[in-house]
């Protein structure tokens, strides 16, 4: 019985006790109000048995942990060829197939252009120059993008349906989301956050989880690369800033 | 407050509204009560677009179901005023 989710120990409570007061209600106490209440109670029960069936195998908490694992493998990575350029989040169609992010090797003046695929390597070169070389790196926002059941378009309200679908159906991590669009830069809103994440150092490269899963699907929508400007946190809500690439 | 939790609070408000409110006008017929729950089961599913895919795509199934069921209810409805008239 420990094993049971609150799901499962709920709507096996609920469908039991509407499968026998059911009958009770209608044929002894003939109360046709209280039968249908009972009734509703097995609507209820076989409702949470079904989501408890879809309840991710993996527990939170252990979720959290590989994240962390994986973030800091790639922090020390990071960290020792001394890169502190923001990444650059990449679609799909830019990355060899799976949205990425590249990490400029080298801080140049100005945003880099990227304008070819880059192939499926962890170093490559996206540029004409010598200095144009760079860490393309799985980000948790490109683990997240797949899930969409379709690729998201580049209209804010298609945006936003695919973040909320991502955020708060898939993983279940906020209430709600706003994206608005101006003159190359998104504001992604995310409101009634519940992820509680570490200050690690490699955020500041890839940004938080919930802003890589942003520039994620947003570059995946608009098919451009994207980086994050900055993120605010007041409260629950989370704000970020990204700014579109050419 | 996870987005299941919101579902299923939301099912069980609606579902005791509306029997206390069908209650309260006197209502004896349960196939009225279960038409209500049919119809509320199906607006509350379709107003939580997001769930993850695998539990849409369950309560999909039980939605067909309870329609079936709110068909029957309607096909015995007609049947019975048929035969009245």
């Amino acid at each position: 019985m420990q094993n049971l989710s609150a799901y499962t120990r709920i709507g096996a409570a609920l469908l039991l006790a509407g499968v026998i007061a059911a009958p009770v209600f209608y044929f002894v106490a003939g109360s046709v109000a209280l039968t249908a209440l009972a009734l509703s109670s097995v609507l209820l029960g076989a409702v949470a048995l079904l989501l408890a069936r879809s309840l991710p195998r993996i527990p939170p908490q252990a979720a959290r942990l590989l994240l962390e694992a994986g973030l800091d493998n790639l922090a020390a990575l990071i960290e020792e060829l001394g890169v502190d350029a923001r990444a650059i989040y990449l679609p799909s169609t830019l990355s060899g197939g799976k949205p990425r992010a590249l990490i400029p090797l080298h801080a140049n003046p100005g945003p880099p252009e990227i304008t070819r695929a880059l192939p499926r390597r962890m170093i490559v070169d996206f540029g004409p120059n010598p200095e144009d070389v760079g860490v393309l790196v799985t980000t948790p926002g490109s683990a997240v993008v797949p899930l969409l059941e379709t690729p998201p378009g580049p209209m804010s309200s298609e945006l936003e349906a695919a973040l909320a679908r991502v955020l708060a159906g898939a993983l279940d991590v906020a209430s709600a989301v706003q994206v608005a669009q101006d003159a190359g830069t998104v504001t992604v809103e995310v409101m009634g956050l519940r992820l509680e994440t570490d200050d690690l150092w490699i955020y500041q490269v890839l940004g938080s989880p919930v802003a890589s899963v942003a520039a994620a699907v947003v570059a995946e929508g608009l098919r451009r690369p994207v980086t994050i400007a900055s993120e605010e946190h007041a409260g629950d809500r989370l704000t970020v800033h990204l700014e579109v690439m050419r | 407050m996870t987005l299941y939790n919101r579902y299923l609070l939301m099912l069980a408000g609606l579902f005791s509204l509306s029997t206390t409110v069908l209650a309260a006008y006197g209502q004896d017929r349960l196939d009225a009560y279960l038409t209500v729950f049919v119809i509320e089961y199906l607006v509350a599913t379709l107003l939580f677009a997001y769930l993850d895919p695998k539990a849409r795509r369950l309560l999909d199934a039980v939605g067909y179901v309870l329609f079936g069921g709110f068909l029957v209810i309607i096909i015995l409805k007609v049947v019975e005023i048929i035969k009245g008239a």
